[in-house]
């Protein structure tokens, strides 16, 4: 008999649970299907030197921890918290004022109360209260502290890998206790006693060989690039010419890998070629640092420094001026939160060649990027339409409601709001914005992030989706939205999926796509349908 | 009542204090201790970046870029409580979240009525009475009332509306962890422990305000000898007033070990302390270290032929010639 | 910079939890007891001493709410069995200065009664007799 696919089913239940904090003390470690992500493959931890690799599975009784497990975790626990201040800070400080507990979208999905963001940060808080203070130790578990046993590790391998790190509920915190830095030193905490999960090594291990997520050769890149432009001059009849490891530009553009080839990812990724193109930018790829994103952030500090480092070397190899990054989310955290703090010599070593980021088409400094050399695709288009430097026709995107995705990190991490807003409407007439408890700072993620866009959690990303899938039902039903845009691969990848499975006839795209949709562009042929191939003019109905 | 008496009114205080200000101390250099290897903001508004895009007051405190912007959004967050101002609620068969501010409300009471209390009991540590003082209490105290139906009466004629507010607001933090159905669950014994711990010290209070009187001229002058370090052999104080300030120093030596901390903890936390200035001043993370990555020549050797390939085309790619 | 909170948090402390002692310090008051109290003319106070310490705000309020509300003129007292006529003038008749009685506890303790705002006190008697 073949078992139902889950994201074929019609009805879904969502069972709200509230056990006693007894009960919630006692770890869960139930890997039911949907719910629990695979184990890393020994090639990749051995690829990354991971500590104690091994082949593993977590349905396994004996998950094969080294034999001295618990020293290595606890002692790991004294160095990052002497480490992060965060942490120290989160594990001490949090009154359970439940503030967070319905702000989390897969508790909202799933009920399980494990998956409160304050129960979350609770996984770990108690074991540290049992180790590191004088109550947790004097008073067990009525001081809420838990002994650790393999159980807990089965638990914390469960549920912070079910945190797509989206910080949503640092935003509601009185205190800021954020649970995505929870979530990322636990993932480190589980990494110290080999554990890790498979879809980001994959990727993590990957992106250090090949400088891509996806694994793509050099030659695949280039070969991506090349049907990118046939496509162009299918589309608009224009030869265009992309550089590639030009040494000597003025930009380095970064995108993340999906951009390269994955659906709907490819539009936006003609859009920057198209645009670059029509704009003159003196810019290059590069296939040495082909990736923006950095998929080791979800994993440990120094597999995301290994990724993090080819950029910069990079820009010094290429001579290039500034840094141009496409639409990503946890791309952008990490190059706006961490990049700069990450790199060590490669940075002052980039600096020789790396300026003040200055656009060339406008003038414009990009004062606020001054220092990590790096500027956002959404910062130059809008500076770009600003001006009124591409020549845009809004009529042709006139088949489109517009909807936008405020993608978690670009959001919560950034703090990047107005820029995609102004673009979106500078080329396009109707816009609208989902409720405000949906979007800015309170914007719901898609329930794909850090490393959760892996197919053996389809039930949690679909559940974890909810929210914002019913947000975007609200719109659809209220002003017939049916094109959703957000300014991250890793929703691009996992919207269509969402969409299908909540039946929202609403596609799914990038932001620079609808510029290229809308700009005319320098001896263009006439144009009747836009780059997905959709007729202009009449509304647009998506089929589901 | 001797012995008790000293015990409670003199060395139980002194212990209590010494063990609050020595602990409380420890572990704001303990946290400080700990580096903050990155800048982590949460980023709650429009960040800055090009200078005619929209970006309101509030986003500049939600998202300061400067440090006074920054120390803003700290005060905001501490007196104002922000974040808890935004607070939804999601409602699942609606699906939609709707705006809560319940708990903004009454730990917003709570915190500033317990502020105004204790600049309230000043007048026992403070001799002369400072002007502000006595204007606080003539403000708290503009209701003047007559109330006799109760079972006891008022033997004061103006009521002190914070000591109220307080009681009203601590009722509610634990009637809400003792019937929401979540919050009893994520509730833990020392959630508790701490309300009810500030529950006993305020009916006690309370109680001596309204309903049993205390000699507050030897109150004070327990307090003075206590801070000037010259106590009273064997203070003989009414038992309510020996309870109220048992409670009171059961709070302060507890109060470092335990959650109560988050009142310094929130000046430490590094998503709301620091500018969202990322890209433009750079942070350096005090512990890191090299990480040995792939670099070009390793990569160039393993992908020769692609790269040899791309160096043939010039680095440029063209679309392929229509045959 | 990451030990700004530690500088902010240590003075807010400080400053809160100490101020009371440098501020009695600076006062040069620190550790003040009791003040003396004028000794009031008299035997014994209406009732016991040491009851009225406590309670004479309470009594005072019963005889406001007596004389005002219900027009009762006289008290019997608890401790002596005695009747007194109801008023501020029986108080005077022992307690003759609010300066060296009254206001030296009140001040001490920071209380601020209203009975001045209507009522005459024996100083301004004396002023105006």
């Amino acid at each position: 008999m073949q078992e139902e696919k889950f994201e074929e089913k019609e009805k879904i239940e969502i069972v709200q649970r509230f056990p006693s904090w007894k009960e919630i003390l006692k770890p869960s470690t139930e890997m039911k299907k949907g719910f629990y992500s695979y184990a890393a493959t020994l090639r990749d931890q051995e690829y990354l030197n991971l500590p104690f690799p091994r082949e593993w599975s977590p349905l396994d009784e004996d998950w094969k921890l080294p034999e001295n497990w618990k020293e290595i975790l606890i002692n790991k626990i004294d160095e990052l918290r002497k480490k992060y201040r965060s942490f120290q800070v989160f594990m001490d400080i949090c009154v359970r004022c439940g503030a967070c507990a319905d702000k989390c979208h897969y508790y909202i999905g799933t009920g399980d109360p494990k998956n409160m963001p304050v129960i979350r940060g609770e996984l770990l808080r108690t074991i540290y209260r049992r180790y590191f203070t004088k109550t947790g130790k004097l008073f067990g578990e009525w001081a809420g502290a838990r002994e650790l046993t393999e159980d807990v590790i089965k638990e914390w391998y469960l549920y912070f890998y079910q945190c797509s790190e989206c910080r949503r509920c640092s935003v509601f915190c009185p205190y800021g206790i954020d649970t995505a830095e929870i979530t990322m030193l636990a993932r480190e905490l589980l990494n110290a006693i080999g554990i890790s999960q498979r879809f980001s090594l994959i990727s993590a291990a990957a992106c250090v060989r090949t400088g891509n997520h996806l694994g793509l050769s050099p030659g695949g890149v280039v070969n991506s690039i090349r049907y990118a432009v046939d496509d162009i001059k299918e589309i608009t009849g224009i030869d265009v010419e992309v550089p590639v490891n030009k040494k000597g530009a003025e930009i380095l553009f970064v995108t993340p890998s999906g951009d390269y080839f994955a659906q709907p990812h490819w539009f936006t990724f003609i859009g920057y070629i198209m645009v670059f193109h029509e704009l003159g930018l003196d810019y290059t790829f590069s296939t040495y640092a082909a990736e923006g994103g950095n998929f080791g952030f979800f994993h440990s500090f120094e597999v995301a420094k290994k990724i993090n480092q080819k950029i910069y070397k990079e820009a010094k190899r290429l001579g290039v001026k500034w840094i141009l990054g496409g639409e990503c989310g946890h791309m952008w955290r990490v190059k706006h939160q961490y990049m700069a703090t990450y790199a060590d010599e490669t940075y002052e070593d980039a600096l020789k060649v790396l300026e003040e980021p200055v656009n060339p088409i406008t003038g414009t400094v990009f004062e606020n990027a001054s220092s990590t050399k790096m500027v956002h695709i959404l910062e130059f288009l809008a500076d770009v339409l600003k001006h009124k430097k591409l020549k845009i026709d809004k009529s042709r995107n006139d088949h489109l409601v517009v909807t936008h995705h405020d993608s978690c990190n670009i959001a919560r991490g950034m703090g990047l709001y107005e820029e995609p807003r102004f673009v979106i409407k500078s080329v396009c007439n109707h816009y609208y914005d989902m409720p405000d408890h949906a979007i800015r700072e309170k914007s719901y993620c898609c329930g794909s992030g850090a490393g959760l866009l892996a197919d053996e959690l389809m039930e949690l990303r679909m559940r974890g989706g909810m929210p914002r899938a019913m947000a975007v039902k609200y719109v659809h039903e209220k002003y017939g939205v049916n094109h959703l845009t957000a300014a991250c691969a890793i929703d691009r990848a996992a919207f269509p999926t969402l969409l299908k499975f909540w039946r929202l006839p609403v596609q799914m795209g990038g932001i620079t796509e609808l510029v290229a949709n809308a700009m005319i562009m320098k001896g263009e042929k006439e144009r009747d349908t836009d780059l997905r191939g959709n007729p202009l003019g009449e509304y647009l109905e998506v089929e589901i | 009542m001797s012995v008790l008496g000293t015990i409670v009114g003199v060395v139980i205080p002194y212990i209590a204090g010494f063990i609050f200000v020595v602990g409380v101390i420890y572990r704001i250099f303990f946290w400080s201790r700990s580096v903050v290897p990155f800048k982590i903001p949460t980023t709650c508004g429009q960040q800055k970046s090009l200078p005619w895009l929209r970006r309101t007051w509030m986003d500049r405190f939600d998202s300061p870029y400067t440090n006074w912007e920054t120390a803003v959004r700290m005060l905001m967050e501490v007196f104002l409580f922000r974040s808890l101002w935004k607070n939804v609620r999601y409602e699942l068969p609606a699906q939609t979240a709707v705006s809560t501010k319940w708990l903004w409300l009454f730990a917003l009471t709570f915190h500033w009525s317990l502020l105004i209390v204790l600049i309230r009991h000043f007048r026992f540590f403070l001799e002369p009475v400072p002007d502000f003082v006595n204007i606080i209490q003539n403000l708290d105290g503009f209701l003047e009332v007559h109330i006799g139906w109760l079972w006891f009466q008022l033997h004061v004629v103006h009521i002190m509306i914070t000591g109220l507010t307080l009681l009203v607001a601590l009722l509610y933090l634990l009637y809400r962890r003792l019937f929401m159905p979540r919050e009893r669950s994520l509730s833990l014994p020392s959630d508790y422990v701490a309300l009810i711990l500030l529950l006993c010290v305020v009916i006690t209070g309370l109680l001596m305000r309204y309903v049993i009187s205390v000699d507050v001229a030897q109150v004070k002058e327990l307090a003075q000898g206590l801070l000037s370090f010259h106590p009273p052999a064997s203070p003989d104080l009414h038992w309510l007033f020996m309870l109220h300030l048992l409670f009171v120093s059961v709070l302060l030596a507890y109060f470092p070990f335990s959650k109560l901390m988050h009142s310094a903890g929130i000046f430490f936390s590094p998503t709301r302390n620091m500018p969202n200035n990322n890209r433009a001043v750079r942070h350096i993370n005090p512990w890191n270290y090299p990480v040995k990555g792939v670099d070009w020549d390793e990569f160039y050797e393993e992908f020769k032929e692609d790269m040899e390939e791309l160096e043939q085309m010039g680095y440029v790619v063209k679309p392929e010639e229509e045959v | 910079m990451s030990k700004t909170p530690l500088v902010a948090v240590l003075l807010i402390f400080i400053g809160f939890f100490f101020f009371p002692y440098f501020y009695s310090v600076a006062s040069g008051q620190l550790g003040k007891p009791v003040p003396e109290l004028e000794k009031p003319k008299g035997d014994h106070c209406i009732e016991d001493a040491k009851w009225m310490e406590e309670n004479h705000m309470v009594l005072l309020k019963e005889w406001r709410d007596h004389v005002i509300r219900q027009g009762i003129r006289t008290y019997i007292s608890d401790t002596y069995g005695t009747a007194y006529n109801i008023s501020t003038y029986t108080c005077f008749e022992c307690h003759t200065s609010k300066a060296n009685f009254c206001d030296k506890c009140h001040d001490y303790t920071g209380v601020k009664p209203n009975c001045w705002d209507c009522h005459v006190y024996p100083e301004l008697l004396e002023k105006y007799r």
